[in-house]
């Protein structure tokens, strides 16, 4: 952490509070010069991963007045060629109109992101690379001594969200999440109303999210011009270059490929799985026992938790019909819960007040205010490794249990599958040479 | 070659479960089985595997659960025994994906002979089993060939294969190869000492901290760290201890230091407090806070909270703020009289650290303290107060405040009241209403401030009449926020139309501006009719806030397009596809076929039409308009995009880009009747898509218009 990111509570604060809804806005004049920081105080950011993902954080970041106060992106690095260039130019051209002389040229391109972390100028990393490349890149980035936002699921194994959470504890870095539902007021209310016995005791919760990934087969084309293939694979096993592999297309790409990713029961799983484990209280713990999805005899994904309740995958909830994102169901009453979607059984339950004394969730200003402010005051973010890892975690056990066509019972406390030797094998797979998990 | 057999004999495969007979004979059973699947497995198309390979994925399943170690270990056998050069090499590279998390000892001297392959994927594949594989053999042949080999790559290879079983017979040889002079074999055997971490291994990173070159110490100090994390889990805590002692040093880097106090944080025992307490009130402003987050973090017990109670007294005062914020994170209410003596503090961090450490740890005495605080404060101490006195927890805080407004006056009752607005206190909205009509501005702004949260759809007249009423912009502003979340609370905003326009006809020309911004993000038809009616406004501001709210106007998606494509010229990029004129814009013969696949605001991802990359694709809808009239489109591509109506270019952007909706912007005509609307969108490489929308001129919703995929 440079020495620039510390400053006073009282500048801290200015910082902070211009981020704030009415009426605890600190007034312009306050701040200085119209609230900007000089590029000189603001946190530099380097970029890892330029797709889909990291695009929209690049736009975000380089559009987004708040954020362009605080953040200053001074490096960008994808195995395309391509993307690369077109996010430095991006970045170039919109610093560029921050300057009388209208030009800029402060941001690097790097096609290997080890070198990228060696720079001692770059406080922080945002990582939007592939799920089989999150652990390697985020910690490779806790020993360059970075803080981490790191796109959802966390990881592409159980064992790489472990270490990857032991790897955050032990440089003590800033790590947050991409599961931003967290930061969103719908979903943290729907959560206080179950962990506060709004809805009576809770039963089951319902997620409503796609498919799980799966071997794929396509056929071979010549790599296109200016991508590393070989380095977009990376730890991933050998196959031959097609760019429906490695797009980065919600409709197909890599996140249906078992090599690159979980499918969607990480991609959303990582967002709704998440919430539900919030709603339960059951952070940094996870279920004990998970029943395999099982199209033939219509069984959904099933996870079952040591207090009896069940999250359970599947579209239509009974007595319910179509589930919208997630839906908890207690003996009193129902929340379901989705982005800019909020409904509760009883009515009334949606302005409900939460009392002092009662359990109130971390609030956040933003998914990434919330990780900005945690760089400068190095508390835990809102999505700290912690809870991604317990997430995570929940997605890929339901995963390994659809795969092997089995239940499979899980130990939250050891962090183990107990009793099943083949799925144990699963928790972790090697990686191709010369990759290892620790650079 | 696939034979027209392969589904029956895949339903063979599958469906005859295997008899749990002597070995030989089961092995013999799934010998067959792979036999038939063979030639599938190896299909030169690629797609055409897929049925056979799962055939045999769903076996090894089978076979691996537990209590069937004999079918696992005979299938593994069969398996290994078609992992031969005669076997075709997709078929082998399917049998070695599917051994690795099946094979045992049986299955590790024909991996053995595979890691030296000349064909790196079966080697790769080989060792990757062999990591994966329990046994012990497994381990004994990796060591051998790490002891044999001398070829560097391999080298590496093995040891991380050896790293990810955490081998601890082969800390010698890795504390051996760390002292090598090529990086790629040093680094693999340091980053293995890591990943063991045992306390053969801990003493030979202790030596390579000494002795490795510059180059390689960050990748001894991390292993170094890792040991010391897995020796702390096992008990060894003097070890453990040692380590993040020595990294903990002045000299070392500063991550370095930071990665020893957080170990040694970790450490209970009667010092641990008192180290983190010495490196909180350092010189060192990192490690400061870094040691104030831990010391936040440790058990909330009321010896720790004694201890930085004393220490406080004592510290530098740019230390003071940061043991504050300590105190009330831990959360520990008898450190309360420690943090209140700060809160007339001349030290603006200190005092501010003191308030909203009362936050944390105050009560219902405390809230008539800070209300009285708030009350005399300014900026960002009131602020500050205000969010304290949101947040306190313990019980009768709530009666205090109720208790307090009734009578309150002046300063104090702003504050009470901002207090209702934070807490949420509903059964204040009573009181709050009757000042509804306060000659105070700043109790109404209060009020409507509180109403924010409290307010319901039955408030929502007297919300307007106080908003048209506002002397002030707080005011007006407080007064849009309300009506804002009291109308998305009742989950219908255009119910907040009526009543908004039917105050504007008695607003002053101010609140009418207030009022078309509100009607403005409310939307819906009634609103855009009153929006539409203030332009013709005598009053500037009341035109402008007009015209600001239709350009806020939601367009409306085009979702209804065929589509033509790919069109691609050899040796020519997406972005010289651009100018060149293909079928269907230079009146050529031309399929159309249904565009599907909408996604927000009228997105798609035309990779579902065309896929790679140096192509263009074509997009046409009819619009049918019940007038002429003029309009406003909105464009998103990735990456270019050529707009034609009715035969005429009215846009044309050669971007290479990603796709975000309402990149670009074109006005054009419709005329009355069928209006063609052709859009080109090139790809250069990566993602592939567009988006389109209109609205009218004026900014608002487009009427009389429909889409015709045609």
């Amino acid at each position: 952490m440079s020495q620039r990111n510390h400053v006073t509570r009282r500048a801290f604060l200015h910082g902070a509070a211009a981020t704030l809804a009415a009426p605890y806005i600190v007034p312009a004049s306050a701040l200085g010069r119209n609230g900007w920081k000089p590029p000189s105080e603001r946190i530099t950011l380097g970029f890892i991963g330029i797709g889909n993902m990291g695009g929209g954080h690049l736009h975000d970041v380089l559009r987004n007045e708040s954020m362009r106060r605080q953040l200053q992106v001074v490096a960008v690095c994808d195995v395309d060629g391509v993307k690369r260039e077109n996010a430095r130019k991006a970045v170039e051209d919109a610093y560029a109109k921050e300057r009388n002389s209208g030009v800029y040229k402060g941001c690097e391109e790097y096609h290997e992101f080890e070198k990228l972390l060696e720079r001692k100028d770059i406080d922080a990393v945002l990582c939007a690379v592939p799920d089989h490349w999150h652990a390697i890149v985020a910690i490779a980035a806790c020993r360059a001594g970075k803080d981490i936002y790191s796109e959802k699921p966390l990881t592409l194994t159980i064992r790489e969200a472990q270490e990857l959470t032991a790897a955050v504890r032990r440089y003590n870095r800033v790590f947050q999440t991409g599961s931003q539902q967290r930061s969103e007021w719908n979903f943290r209310f729907a959560c206080e109303l179950v962990r506060n016995g709004r809805i009576g005791k809770l039963q089951t919760v319902y997620v409503n999210i796609g498919e799980p990934s799966e071997e794929r087969y396509f056929p071979e084309e010549p790599v296109r011009d200016r991508f590393d293939w070989d380095r977009w694979l990376g730890p991933a096993p050998w196959q031959p270059y097609n760019s429906e592999r490695c797009s980065g297309s919600y409709s197909g790409g890599w996140r249906r490929v078992r090599d690159y990713s979980g499918g969607m029961t990480t991609d959303w799983g990582a967002h709704h799985f998440d919430i539900g484990q919030w709603g339960m209280g059951m952070d940094e713990n996870g279920p004990v026992e998970i029943l395999p999805l099982n199209r033939e005899k219509n069984e959904p994904m099933t996870f079952i938790y040591a207090n009896g309740v069940r999250m359970i995958r599947c579209q239509q909830a009974e007595g319910h019909g179509s589930v919208n994102g997630v839906l908890f169901v207690g003996t009193e009453g129902r929340v379901e819960v989705n982005r800019g979607y909020l409904k509760t059984w009883p009515e009334s339950l949606v302005n409900e007040r939460i009392g002092p004394g009662e359990i109130h969730l971390y609030e956040s200003p933003g998914h990434k205010q919330d990780w900005i402010n945690c760089i400068r005051n190095r508390k835990r973010p809102i999505c700290d490794v912690a809870i991604g890892a317990s997430s995570v975690i929940v997605c890929h056990l339901g995963n390994i249990a659809y795969w092997l066509q089995r239940p499979i019972k899980w130990d939250p406390a050891r962090g183990e599958i107990v009793g099943d030797t083949e799925a144990s094998r699963w928790l972790d797979r090697p990686r191709r040479a010369p990759w290892r998990l620790y650079l | 070659m696939q034979s027209r057999y392969l589904p029956f004999l895949l339903l063979a495969v599958m469906a005859v479960p295997l008899q749990a007979a002597d070995s030989s004979a089961l092995e013999k059973q799934y010998k067959d089985q792979i036999e038939r699947l063979l030639p599938g497995m190896a299909a030169s198309e690629i797609p055409a595997r897929e049925q056979p390979q799962q055939a045999l994925e769903k076996l090894c399943h089978q076979a691996g659960a537990p209590g069937k170690e004999a079918e696992r270990e005979a299938l593994s056998k069969a398996i290994m025994a078609f992992v031969v050069p005669e076997t075709p090499k997709p078929a082998r590279v399917w049998l070695l994906r599917k051994i690795e998390p099946l094979g045992r000892a049986e299955v590790v001297e024909p991996l053995k002979k595979l890691i030296g392959d000349e064909d790196r994927e079966i080697a790769d594949l080989a060792l990757r089993a062999l990591a994966n594989n329990p046994s012990e053999q497994a381990a004994a042949a990796l060591r051998a060939e790490l002891s044999e080999t001398p070829k560097p790559a391999l080298k590496a290879a093995l040891m991380n294969a050896l790293a990810f079983r955490r081998d601890a017979a082969s800390v010698e040889m890795f504390a051996k190869l760390a002292g090598k002079p090529k990086p790629l074999v040093a680094t693999a055997a340091i980053s293995a000492l890591g990943e063991v971490g045992n306390e053969a291994a801990a003493e030979a990173l202790a030596e390579l901290r000494k002795s490795a070159p510059a180059e390689l110490k960050p990748a001894v100090a991390d292993a170094s760290l890792r040991a010391a994390d897995r020796l702390l889990a096992d008990n060894k805590v003097d070890a453990a201890k040692a380590i993040y002692t020595e990294l903990l040093a002045a000299e070392q880097p500063e991550h370095l230091r930071i990665a020893g106090l957080t170990g040694l944080a970790r450490i209970p025992g009667d010092d641990r407090v008192a180290t983190l307490l010495k490196y909180a009130t350092g010189d060192d402003a990192h490690l400061r806070l870094i040691a104030a987050r831990c010391l936040s973090q440790l058990p909330a017990d009321r010896d720790t909270s004694r201890q930085l109670a004393i220490t406080l007294r004592s510290a530098a005062p740019e230390v003071k703020p940061l043991l504050v914020e300590v105190l009330g994170d831990r959360g520990d209410p008898h450190s309360l009289p420690s943090v209140m003596q700060f809160m007339e503090s001349q030290d603006d961090d200190l005092r501010l650290a003191a308030y909203e450490a009362i936050g944390k740890l105050g009560d219902a005495g405390t809230a008539r303290v800070l209300v009285i605080q708030a009350a005399k404060a300014k900026g960002q101490d009131r602020e500050i107060i205000r969010k304290s006195l949101a947040s306190l927890r313990r019980p009768g805080v709530d009666e205090t405040i109720l208790k307090e407004l009734r009578n309150a006056r002046g300063a104090a009752r702003i504050e009470l009241i901002m207090a209702v607005w934070g807490r949420r206190i509903s059964a204040a909205k009573p009181i709050l209403l009757e000042w509804a009509n306060d000659p105070d501005e700043d109790t109404r702004t209060a009020v409507l401030t509180a109403l924010e949260r409290l307010g319901n759809e039955a408030d929502l007249p007297r919300v307007i009449e106080m908003m048209v009423a506002a002397q002030s912009d707080e005011g007006v502003k407080a007064a849009q926020q309300a009506i804002a979340s009291i109308c998305r609370r009742a989950g219908n905003a255009e119910k907040a139309a009526p009543p908004l326009i039917e105050a504007m006809d008695k607003a002053s020309p101010a609140a009418r501006v207030a009022i078309i911004q509100q009607l403005g993000k409310i939307q819906g038809p009634a609103a855009l009719g009153a929006v539409r009616a203030a332009l013709k406004s005598e009053d500037a501001k009341v035109k402008e806030a007009a015209v600001a709210a239709l350009a806020e106007w939601k367009p409306m998606p085009i979702t209804n397009w065929v589509v033509s494509g790919p069109f691609k010229r050899e040796g020519k990029s997406g972005t010289e596809l651009f100018d060149i004129a293909f079928a269907p814009e230079s009146n050529g013969e031309v399929q159309w076929k249904p565009l599907k696949g909408a996604k927000n605001e009228g997105r798609f991802n035309l990779a579902q039409v065309a896929k790679g990359d140096n192509l263009c694709v074509y997009v046409k809808t009819v619009i049918q308009s019940g007038r002429k009239q003029d309009v406003v489109f909105d464009f998103g591509s990735d990456d270019g995009i050529k707009v034609w109506l009715n035969g005429q270019v009215v846009h044309g952007n050669n971007a290479t880009r990603g796709l975000n909706c309402y990149q670009d912007r074109a006005k054009a005509t419709l005329n009355e009747g069928a209006n063609t609307l052709l859009l080109k969108v090139t790809q250069v490489a990566g993602d592939f898509g567009f988006c389109a929308s209109i609205k009218a001129a004026d900014g608002g919703p487009v009427e009389g218009v429909t889409f015709e995929a045609r």
